[in-house]
Protein backbone atom coordinates (compact mmCIF):
# COMPACT_ATOMS: atom_id res chain seq x y z
CA UNK A 1 0.00 0.00 0.00
CA UNK A 2 2.06 3.40 -1.03
CA UNK A 3 1.00 6.65 0.38
CA UNK A 4 2.89 9.72 -0.63
CA UNK A 5 2.03 12.08 2.58
CA UNK A 6 2.39 15.95 1.74
CA UNK A 7 2.86 17.69 5.45
CA UNK A 8 2.86 21.64 5.00
CA UNK A 9 4.78 22.06 8.57
CA UNK A 10 4.33 24.68 10.89
CA UNK A 11 6.78 24.97 13.62
CA UNK A 12 6.00 28.29 15.54
CA UNK A 13 9.09 29.91 17.11
CA UNK A 14 7.56 31.08 20.06
CA UNK A 15 9.86 32.10 22.75
CA UNK A 16 12.78 31.59 20.54
CA UNK A 17 10.87 34.22 17.96
CA UNK A 18 13.77 36.97 18.68
CA UNK A 19 16.46 35.17 18.09
CA UNK A 20 15.32 33.36 15.08
CA UNK A 21 14.57 36.84 13.24
CA UNK A 22 17.60 37.34 14.52
CA UNK A 23 19.52 35.17 12.77
CA UNK A 24 17.25 35.74 9.64
CA UNK A 25 18.89 39.53 9.67
CA UNK A 26 22.39 37.48 9.97
CA UNK A 27 22.61 38.95 13.81
CA UNK A 28 23.55 36.72 16.72
CA UNK A 29 21.68 37.24 20.33
CA UNK A 30 22.13 35.16 23.53
CA UNK A 31 19.90 34.76 26.29
CA UNK A 32 21.69 36.57 29.39
CA UNK A 33 20.80 34.64 32.80
CA UNK A 34 19.04 37.09 35.11
CA UNK A 35 20.89 35.21 38.04
CA UNK A 36 24.20 34.01 37.19
CA UNK A 37 24.54 36.68 34.16
CA UNK A 38 25.94 33.97 31.72
CA UNK A 39 25.27 33.83 28.10
CA UNK A 40 23.87 31.05 26.19
CA UNK A 41 23.71 30.67 22.32
CA UNK A 42 21.89 29.36 21.24
CA UNK A 43 19.71 30.54 24.08
CA UNK A 44 18.04 28.08 26.94
CA UNK A 45 14.68 28.97 28.69
CA UNK A 46 16.20 27.47 31.63
CA UNK A 47 19.92 28.32 32.69
CA UNK A 48 21.99 25.53 34.16
CA UNK A 49 22.40 27.82 37.60
CA UNK A 50 19.03 27.16 37.73
CA UNK A 51 17.66 30.66 36.92
CA UNK A 52 14.41 31.05 35.06
CA UNK A 53 14.50 34.69 34.08
CA UNK A 54 16.46 35.99 31.12
CA UNK A 55 17.16 39.14 28.95
CA UNK A 56 18.38 39.02 24.94
CA UNK A 57 22.15 40.12 24.74
CA UNK A 58 23.33 40.80 21.45
CA UNK A 59 26.82 39.24 20.62
CA UNK A 60 29.12 40.08 17.69
CA UNK A 61 28.24 37.64 15.69
CA UNK A 62 32.21 36.25 16.08
CA UNK A 63 32.51 32.51 17.28
CA UNK A 64 35.41 29.84 17.68
CA UNK A 65 35.52 26.65 16.48
CA UNK A 66 35.55 23.66 18.87
CA UNK A 67 35.28 20.59 16.93
CA UNK A 68 34.75 20.22 13.66
CA UNK A 69 33.34 17.40 11.13
CA UNK A 70 32.75 16.71 7.67
CA UNK A 71 31.72 14.25 5.42
CA UNK A 72 28.66 13.22 3.39
CA UNK A 73 26.41 14.90 5.70
CA UNK A 74 28.06 18.41 5.59
CA UNK A 75 30.37 20.37 7.27
CA UNK A 76 29.66 21.21 10.94
CA UNK A 77 31.12 21.96 14.12
CA UNK A 78 30.28 22.81 17.55
CA UNK A 79 31.53 26.63 18.35
CA UNK A 80 31.46 28.87 20.93
CA UNK A 81 29.89 32.88 20.02
CA UNK A 82 32.19 35.60 21.59
CA UNK A 83 30.08 36.52 24.40
CA UNK A 84 28.53 33.43 25.22
CA UNK A 85 28.97 30.68 27.60
CA UNK A 86 27.59 27.69 26.40
CA UNK A 87 28.31 26.04 22.41
CA UNK A 88 26.45 25.81 19.35
CA UNK A 89 25.58 23.36 16.64
CA UNK A 90 26.96 25.55 13.33
CA UNK A 91 26.96 24.45 9.69
CA UNK A 92 30.18 25.81 8.25
CA UNK A 93 30.46 27.40 4.84
CA UNK A 94 33.51 28.72 3.37
CA UNK A 95 35.54 28.32 5.19
CA UNK A 96 38.94 26.38 5.09
CA UNK A 97 39.89 23.90 7.12
CA UNK A 98 42.51 25.51 9.33
CA UNK A 99 40.52 28.48 10.01
CA UNK A 100 39.48 28.36 14.01
CA UNK A 101 37.17 31.22 13.76
CA UNK A 102 34.68 32.66 11.58
CA UNK A 103 31.24 34.93 11.52
CA UNK A 104 27.52 34.09 11.54
CA UNK A 105 25.86 34.71 8.13
CA UNK A 106 22.66 35.72 7.28
CA UNK A 107 20.41 32.62 7.46
CA UNK A 108 18.90 31.99 3.71
CA UNK A 109 16.32 30.62 2.69
CA UNK A 110 13.43 29.83 4.92
CA UNK A 111 15.20 27.86 7.60
CA UNK A 112 16.91 29.76 10.45
CA UNK A 113 20.14 28.05 10.58
CA UNK A 114 23.27 29.27 12.46
CA UNK A 115 25.77 28.95 9.56
CA UNK A 116 29.54 30.21 10.21
CA UNK A 117 31.82 31.77 7.57
CA UNK A 118 34.91 33.42 7.41
CA UNK A 119 35.53 36.46 9.38
CA UNK A 120 35.32 38.36 6.67
CA UNK A 121 32.05 38.39 5.51
CA UNK A 122 28.48 38.49 7.18
CA UNK A 123 26.98 41.77 8.04
CA UNK A 124 28.52 44.75 9.45
CA UNK A 125 27.09 45.28 12.83
CA UNK B 1 9.59 -8.57 42.85
CA UNK B 2 9.18 -8.45 39.32
CA UNK B 3 10.43 -11.94 36.91
CA UNK B 4 10.80 -11.71 32.97
CA UNK B 5 9.07 -15.05 32.38
CA UNK B 6 8.89 -14.45 28.70
CA UNK B 7 11.15 -12.94 26.46
CA UNK B 8 11.63 -13.11 22.66
CA UNK B 9 12.39 -11.24 19.62
CA UNK B 10 11.41 -11.40 15.72
CA UNK B 11 14.86 -11.34 12.97
CA UNK B 12 15.68 -8.02 12.95
CA UNK B 13 16.28 -6.22 9.26
CA UNK B 14 15.18 -4.65 5.90
CA UNK B 15 11.63 -6.58 5.64
CA UNK B 16 10.96 -6.65 1.92
CA UNK B 17 8.19 -9.61 2.61
CA UNK B 18 4.69 -7.53 2.88
CA UNK B 19 4.18 -8.00 6.74
CA UNK B 20 3.86 -5.44 8.51
CA UNK B 21 4.78 -3.87 12.25
CA UNK B 22 1.56 -5.23 13.45
CA UNK B 23 2.60 -9.13 12.33
CA UNK B 24 6.04 -8.25 13.99
CA UNK B 25 4.47 -6.94 17.42
CA UNK B 26 2.22 -10.45 17.47
CA UNK B 27 5.19 -13.06 16.36
CA UNK B 28 7.39 -11.53 19.16
CA UNK B 29 4.12 -11.77 21.80
CA UNK B 30 3.19 -14.85 20.96
CA UNK B 31 6.41 -16.53 21.31
CA UNK B 32 7.23 -14.66 24.68
CA UNK B 33 3.67 -15.24 25.78
CA UNK B 34 4.50 -19.46 25.15
CA UNK B 35 7.59 -18.76 27.33
CA UNK B 36 5.63 -17.49 29.93
CA UNK B 37 3.58 -20.07 30.07
CA UNK B 38 0.26 -18.16 29.97
CA UNK B 39 -2.64 -16.97 28.20
CA UNK B 40 -4.01 -13.70 26.73
CA UNK B 41 -6.58 -13.13 29.55
CA UNK B 42 -3.58 -13.89 32.01
CA UNK B 43 -2.00 -10.22 31.01
CA UNK B 44 -3.33 -7.12 33.08
CA UNK B 45 -1.59 -4.38 30.58
CA UNK B 46 0.13 -4.08 27.28
CA UNK B 47 2.82 -1.80 26.96
CA UNK B 48 4.28 -0.74 23.43
CA UNK B 49 7.27 0.65 22.88
CA UNK B 50 7.01 3.20 19.72
CA UNK B 51 9.58 5.88 18.52
CA UNK B 52 7.57 7.68 15.75
CA UNK B 53 4.01 7.82 14.66
CA UNK B 54 6.23 8.03 11.18
CA UNK B 55 6.89 4.65 11.32
CA UNK B 56 3.41 2.90 12.41
CA UNK B 57 1.08 5.94 11.09
CA UNK B 58 -1.22 5.04 14.36
CA UNK B 59 -1.51 7.54 16.60
CA UNK B 60 -2.38 4.98 19.09
CA UNK B 61 -0.48 1.77 17.87
CA UNK B 62 -1.28 -0.13 21.02
CA UNK B 63 -4.27 -0.11 20.17
CA UNK B 64 -4.27 -1.99 17.14
CA UNK B 65 -1.77 -4.35 18.69
CA UNK B 66 -4.14 -5.32 21.25
CA UNK B 67 -6.74 -6.10 19.18
CA UNK B 68 -4.78 -7.83 17.27
CA UNK B 69 -3.58 -10.03 20.27
CA UNK B 70 -7.34 -10.68 22.35
CA UNK B 71 -5.88 -8.39 25.03
CA UNK B 72 -9.28 -6.13 24.72
CA UNK B 73 -10.00 -5.36 28.60
CA UNK B 74 -6.32 -4.84 29.05
CA UNK B 75 -4.56 -1.31 30.07
CA UNK B 76 -3.28 0.33 27.65
CA UNK B 77 0.09 2.39 27.57
CA UNK B 78 2.40 3.95 24.82
CA UNK B 79 5.58 4.88 25.59
CA UNK B 80 7.88 7.17 23.34
CA UNK B 81 11.58 8.29 24.49
CA UNK B 82 13.53 8.28 21.17
CA UNK B 83 16.40 5.45 21.28
CA UNK B 84 15.46 5.09 24.97
CA UNK B 85 11.66 3.97 24.01
CA UNK B 86 11.70 -0.03 24.87
CA UNK B 87 13.72 0.44 27.82
CA UNK B 88 11.48 3.36 29.11
CA UNK B 89 8.27 0.94 28.45
CA UNK B 90 10.18 -2.11 30.29
CA UNK B 91 10.21 0.09 33.50
CA UNK B 92 7.14 2.06 32.53
CA UNK B 93 5.87 -2.35 33.47
CA UNK B 94 7.93 -2.67 36.33
CA UNK B 95 6.06 0.27 37.97
CA UNK B 96 2.69 -0.73 37.33
CA UNK B 97 3.41 -4.14 39.10
CA UNK B 98 5.81 -2.75 41.87
CA UNK B 99 2.87 -0.44 41.81
CA UNK B 100 0.06 -2.86 42.37
CA UNK B 101 -1.63 -1.84 39.46
CA UNK B 102 -0.83 -5.52 37.34
CA UNK B 103 -0.07 -8.77 38.27
CA UNK B 104 1.32 -9.62 34.16
CA UNK B 105 2.31 -6.85 31.99
CA UNK B 106 3.17 -7.69 28.27
CA UNK B 107 5.91 -4.76 26.83
CA UNK B 108 6.17 -4.72 22.93
CA UNK B 109 8.49 -2.78 21.07
CA UNK B 110 8.46 -2.56 17.47
CA UNK B 111 9.23 0.20 14.95
CA UNK B 112 9.46 -0.06 11.09
CA UNK B 113 12.37 2.27 10.58
CA UNK B 114 13.65 0.46 7.69
CA UNK B 115 10.50 0.08 5.23
CA UNK B 116 8.05 2.84 6.26
CA UNK B 117 9.78 5.61 4.45
CA UNK B 118 12.99 5.93 2.14
CA UNK B 119 16.11 6.08 4.16
CA UNK B 120 16.80 9.56 3.20
CA UNK B 121 13.27 10.65 4.45
CA UNK B 122 13.95 8.81 7.79
CA UNK B 123 17.53 10.65 8.38
CA UNK B 124 15.64 13.90 7.68
CA UNK B 125 13.32 13.40 10.63
CA UNK B 126 15.72 12.06 12.80
CA UNK B 127 18.03 15.72 12.04
CA UNK B 128 15.13 17.50 13.41
CA UNK B 129 14.23 14.98 16.45
CA UNK B 130 17.34 16.22 18.52
CA UNK B 131 15.69 20.30 18.55
CA UNK B 132 14.09 21.10 15.31
CA UNK B 133 14.62 25.09 16.62
CA UNK B 134 18.38 24.98 16.61
CA UNK B 135 20.39 21.66 15.49
CA UNK B 136 17.94 20.60 12.96
CA UNK B 137 16.96 23.72 11.44
CA UNK B 138 20.91 24.51 10.94
CA UNK B 139 20.52 20.63 9.04
CA UNK B 140 22.54 18.52 11.67
CA UNK B 141 22.14 14.95 11.43
CA UNK B 142 22.14 12.55 14.08
CA UNK B 143 25.50 11.08 12.59
CA UNK B 144 27.12 14.77 12.86
CA UNK B 145 25.84 15.33 16.65
CA UNK B 146 27.23 12.03 17.17
CA UNK B 147 30.36 12.58 15.59
CA UNK B 148 30.95 15.87 17.37
CA UNK B 149 30.13 14.52 21.10
CA UNK B 150 32.99 11.64 20.37
CA UNK B 151 35.35 14.29 19.12
CA UNK B 152 35.07 16.05 22.96
CA UNK B 153 35.48 12.01 23.63
CA UNK B 154 38.59 11.62 21.57
CA UNK B 155 40.40 14.65 22.88
CA UNK B 156 39.80 13.57 26.17
CA UNK B 157 40.78 9.91 25.81
CA UNK B 158 42.87 9.32 22.96
CA UNK B 159 39.95 7.20 21.23
CA UNK B 160 41.36 6.76 17.92
CA UNK B 161 40.08 5.03 14.21
CA UNK B 162 41.55 1.51 15.54
CA UNK B 163 39.35 1.81 18.57
CA UNK B 164 35.74 2.26 16.46
CA UNK B 165 36.99 -0.11 13.57
CA UNK B 166 37.41 -2.77 16.75
CA UNK B 167 34.18 -2.13 17.98
CA UNK B 168 32.36 -2.35 14.73
CA UNK B 169 34.45 -6.08 14.00
CA UNK B 170 33.49 -7.47 17.37
CA UNK B 171 30.16 -6.48 17.45
CA UNK B 172 28.87 -7.31 13.80
CA UNK B 173 31.11 -10.55 14.38
CA UNK B 174 29.10 -11.57 17.49
CA UNK B 175 25.89 -10.58 14.77
CA UNK B 176 27.14 -13.42 12.74
CA UNK B 177 26.12 -16.00 15.51
CA UNK B 178 22.97 -14.58 15.64
CA UNK B 179 20.41 -15.90 13.44
CA UNK B 180 18.07 -12.89 13.61
CA UNK B 181 20.34 -10.38 13.24
CA UNK B 182 20.49 -7.30 10.07
CA UNK B 183 24.27 -7.18 9.22
CA UNK B 184 26.19 -10.02 10.39
CA UNK B 185 29.58 -9.35 9.15
CA UNK B 186 32.87 -10.36 9.55
CA UNK B 187 34.66 -7.07 8.54
CA UNK B 188 38.52 -6.01 8.34
CA UNK B 189 39.55 -2.51 9.55
CA UNK B 190 40.72 -2.11 5.95
CA UNK B 191 37.47 -2.29 4.76
CA UNK B 192 35.87 0.08 7.51
CA UNK B 193 38.95 2.75 6.94
CA UNK B 194 37.64 2.80 2.78
CA UNK B 195 33.93 2.45 3.60
CA UNK B 196 32.44 6.45 3.03
CA UNK B 197 33.03 9.38 5.65
CA UNK B 198 29.79 10.12 6.81
CA UNK B 199 31.02 12.56 9.58
CA UNK B 200 34.31 12.37 10.92
CA UNK B 201 35.41 10.17 12.39
CA UNK B 202 32.55 8.05 11.59
CA UNK B 203 32.73 6.33 8.38
CA UNK B 204 29.24 4.18 7.30
CA UNK B 205 30.78 1.14 8.64
CA UNK B 206 30.98 2.60 11.97
CA UNK B 207 26.91 3.77 11.88
CA UNK B 208 23.74 1.17 12.82
CA UNK B 209 21.38 0.55 10.47
CA UNK B 210 17.90 1.30 10.28
CA UNK B 211 15.76 -1.82 10.68
CA UNK B 212 12.42 -3.10 11.44
CA UNK B 213 11.61 -5.94 13.73
CA UNK B 214 9.66 -6.35 17.03
CA UNK B 215 10.73 -7.57 20.41
CA UNK B 216 8.33 -8.75 23.64
CA UNK B 217 9.04 -9.61 26.83
CA UNK B 218 5.81 -10.65 29.65
CA UNK B 219 6.94 -9.20 33.19
CA UNK B 220 5.29 -10.66 36.44
CA UNK B 221 5.07 -10.72 39.69
CA UNK B 222 6.74 -13.02 41.10
CA UNK B 223 4.19 -14.95 43.15
CA UNK B 224 1.74 -14.28 39.88
CA UNK B 225 3.98 -16.61 37.83
CA UNK B 226 3.40 -20.14 36.79
CA UNK B 227 4.87 -22.57 39.15
CA UNK B 228 7.49 -23.62 36.42
CA UNK B 229 8.85 -19.77 35.45
CA UNK B 230 9.12 -18.63 39.29
CA UNK B 231 12.97 -19.36 38.94
CA UNK B 232 12.98 -16.62 36.11
CA UNK B 233 15.06 -13.68 36.03
CA UNK B 234 14.17 -10.97 37.93
CA UNK B 235 14.57 -7.50 37.16
CA UNK B 236 16.37 -5.97 40.13
CA UNK B 237 17.13 -2.59 39.30
CA UNK B 238 16.14 0.07 36.94
CA UNK B 239 17.38 3.67 36.62
CA UNK B 240 16.62 6.67 34.11
CA UNK B 241 17.84 10.17 34.03
CA UNK B 242 18.43 13.15 31.73
CA UNK B 243 20.90 15.99 30.27
CA UNK B 244 20.92 19.23 28.29
CA UNK B 245 19.39 18.53 24.67
CA UNK B 246 22.18 20.65 23.64
CA UNK B 247 25.43 19.64 23.18
CA UNK B 248 26.82 23.17 23.61
CA UNK B 249 24.68 23.53 26.80
CA UNK B 250 26.28 20.18 28.43
CA UNK B 251 29.72 20.75 30.08
CA UNK B 252 31.38 17.95 28.39
CA UNK B 253 29.79 17.20 25.30
CA UNK B 254 31.60 13.45 25.53
CA UNK B 255 30.58 12.64 28.39
CA UNK B 256 27.07 10.53 28.70
CA UNK B 257 26.62 11.65 32.27
CA UNK B 258 22.84 10.96 31.97
CA UNK B 259 24.41 7.16 31.54
CA UNK B 260 25.61 7.81 34.71
CA UNK B 261 23.35 8.74 36.91
CA UNK B 262 20.98 6.26 35.71
CA UNK B 263 23.69 3.53 36.16
CA UNK B 264 23.89 4.71 39.63
CA UNK B 265 20.24 4.50 40.31
CA UNK B 266 19.73 0.84 39.19
CA UNK B 267 22.68 -0.12 40.49
CA UNK B 268 21.79 1.32 44.45
CA UNK B 269 18.09 -0.88 43.45
CA UNK B 270 19.64 -3.77 42.66
CA UNK B 271 22.26 -3.60 45.30
CA UNK B 272 25.57 -4.05 43.15
CA UNK B 273 28.10 -2.35 41.40
CA UNK B 274 28.94 -2.11 37.97
CA UNK B 275 31.91 -4.36 38.85
CA UNK B 276 29.29 -7.36 39.25
CA UNK B 277 27.81 -7.09 35.42
CA UNK B 278 28.70 -10.42 34.03
CA UNK B 279 27.22 -9.20 30.58
CA UNK B 280 26.19 -6.00 29.23
CA UNK B 281 23.99 -4.80 25.72
CA UNK B 282 25.41 -1.64 25.47
CA UNK B 283 23.48 1.25 22.95
CA UNK B 284 25.83 1.68 20.48
CA UNK B 285 23.75 3.88 17.52
CA UNK B 286 27.77 4.87 16.64
CA UNK B 287 30.72 2.74 17.18
CA UNK B 288 32.48 5.27 19.40
CA UNK B 289 28.30 5.81 21.51
CA UNK B 290 29.55 2.22 23.01
CA UNK B 291 32.87 3.52 24.30
CA UNK B 292 31.37 6.57 25.59
CA UNK B 293 28.52 4.03 27.02
CA UNK B 294 31.14 1.82 28.65
CA UNK B 295 33.37 4.58 30.43
CA UNK B 296 29.72 6.28 31.83
CA UNK B 297 28.33 3.25 32.96
CA UNK B 298 31.11 2.45 34.90
CA UNK B 299 32.05 -1.11 33.53
CA UNK B 300 35.81 -0.08 33.16
CA UNK B 301 38.22 1.59 35.23
CA UNK B 302 40.21 2.57 31.62
CA UNK B 303 37.51 1.34 28.43
CA UNK B 304 40.25 1.88 26.09
CA UNK B 305 43.02 -0.27 27.54
CA UNK B 306 39.93 -2.58 28.13
CA UNK B 307 39.00 -2.65 24.42
CA UNK B 308 42.45 -3.09 23.52
CA UNK B 309 42.80 -6.08 25.48
CA UNK B 310 39.83 -7.90 24.18
CA UNK B 311 37.90 -7.84 27.66
CA UNK B 312 34.58 -6.75 25.78
CA UNK B 313 34.65 -9.75 23.16
CA UNK B 314 32.67 -12.94 23.53
CA UNK B 315 35.45 -14.78 25.73
CA UNK B 316 36.33 -11.55 27.47
CA UNK B 317 36.13 -10.53 30.91
CA UNK B 318 32.56 -8.76 30.17
CA UNK B 319 30.92 -9.46 26.98
CA UNK B 320 29.31 -6.15 25.37
CA UNK B 321 26.82 -6.78 22.74
CA UNK B 322 26.81 -10.28 22.18
CA UNK B 323 23.88 -9.65 20.32
CA UNK B 324 25.50 -8.13 17.59
CA UNK B 325 24.44 -4.41 19.31
CA UNK B 326 22.39 -1.82 16.98
CA UNK B 327 26.00 -1.97 14.99
CA UNK B 328 24.82 -5.59 13.88
CA UNK B 329 21.92 -7.32 15.27
CA UNK B 330 20.07 -3.86 14.14
CA UNK B 331 17.95 -0.90 14.98
CA UNK B 332 14.20 -0.98 14.86
CA UNK B 333 14.16 1.65 16.97
CA UNK B 334 10.99 0.93 19.64
CA UNK B 335 12.05 -2.92 19.81
CA UNK B 336 15.62 -1.60 20.96
CA UNK B 337 15.84 -1.57 24.95
CA UNK B 338 12.90 -4.56 25.03
CA UNK B 339 15.38 -6.82 22.89
CA UNK B 340 18.07 -5.72 25.00
CA UNK B 341 16.26 -6.79 28.28
CA UNK B 342 14.92 -9.82 26.23
CA UNK B 343 18.54 -10.77 25.27
CA UNK B 344 19.72 -10.56 28.63
CA UNK B 345 16.96 -12.53 30.00
CA UNK B 346 17.21 -15.36 27.69
CA UNK B 347 21.31 -15.01 28.22
CA UNK B 348 20.65 -15.50 32.15
CA UNK B 349 18.26 -18.09 31.57
CA UNK B 350 20.81 -20.25 29.54
CA UNK B 351 18.00 -19.79 26.76
CA UNK B 352 20.56 -17.53 24.11
CA UNK B 353 22.14 -18.49 20.68
CA UNK B 354 24.47 -20.97 21.35
CA UNK B 355 27.46 -20.38 20.27
CA UNK B 356 26.94 -16.71 21.61
CA UNK B 357 25.77 -18.13 25.44
CA UNK B 358 28.95 -17.71 27.69
CA UNK B 359 30.30 -21.13 29.36
CA UNK B 360 30.17 -19.63 32.69
CA UNK B 361 26.92 -18.86 34.84
CA UNK B 362 25.89 -15.72 34.58
CA UNK B 363 24.09 -13.41 37.49
CA UNK B 364 23.76 -9.98 36.20
CA UNK B 365 22.78 -8.36 32.97
CA UNK B 366 22.67 -4.95 32.22
CA UNK B 367 20.65 -3.52 29.53
CA UNK B 368 21.42 0.31 28.30
CA UNK B 369 19.91 2.62 25.82
CA UNK B 370 19.31 5.86 25.76
CA UNK B 371 17.68 8.48 23.57
CA UNK B 372 19.40 12.25 21.65
CA UNK B 373 22.86 11.85 22.32
CA UNK B 374 22.43 10.60 25.65
CA UNK B 375 19.77 12.91 26.30
CA UNK B 376 17.10 10.35 27.99
CA UNK B 377 19.08 7.51 29.51
CA UNK B 378 17.76 4.24 30.60
CA UNK B 379 18.80 0.88 32.35
CA UNK B 380 17.87 -2.50 33.02
CA UNK B 381 19.68 -4.69 35.68
CA UNK B 382 18.27 -8.13 35.39
CA UNK B 383 19.53 -10.80 37.90
CA UNK B 384 19.54 -14.58 38.41
CA UNK B 385 20.25 -15.64 42.07
CA UNK B 386 17.37 -17.67 43.12
CA UNK B 387 17.28 -21.52 42.69
CA UNK B 388 17.19 -22.84 39.23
Amino acid sequence: MKLNLNLPYELAAGWLAPWVDALRAGLAIGARCNACQAVSFPPTRACSCGGRDSAWQPLPGTAVIVYRTQGADGTFALARFDGAASQSIVRLQGLAHGDLRGRLLRASGERPAVVLGPLSEGPLR
Amino acid sequence: MVAVIGAALTSFGRRKDGSSFRDWAAEAFWLALAMAELQPADIDALVVASESDFFTLQLNPAAVIADDLGLSGAALLRVEGGGASGQLAVHAGVAQILGGLAKRVAIIGVDATASALPGAVTRSLYGFSFDAWTDGMTGATSTVLYALSFQDFMARTGAGAADLAAVTIKNRGNACFNTGAHLPRRHTAAEIAESAMIATPYRRLHCSPLSDGAAAVILSQRDAAPQRRRTAPRISGIGSSSDRVGLGTRVTPGDFSAKRKAMQSACRMAGITPAKVDVAEVYDAYAGAELQGIDALGLAGDVLADLRAQAFERDGRLPVNLSGGLLGQGAPVGATGVGQTATCALLLESRYHSLLQPRRALTHALADTHGGICTSAAVTILSQTGAR
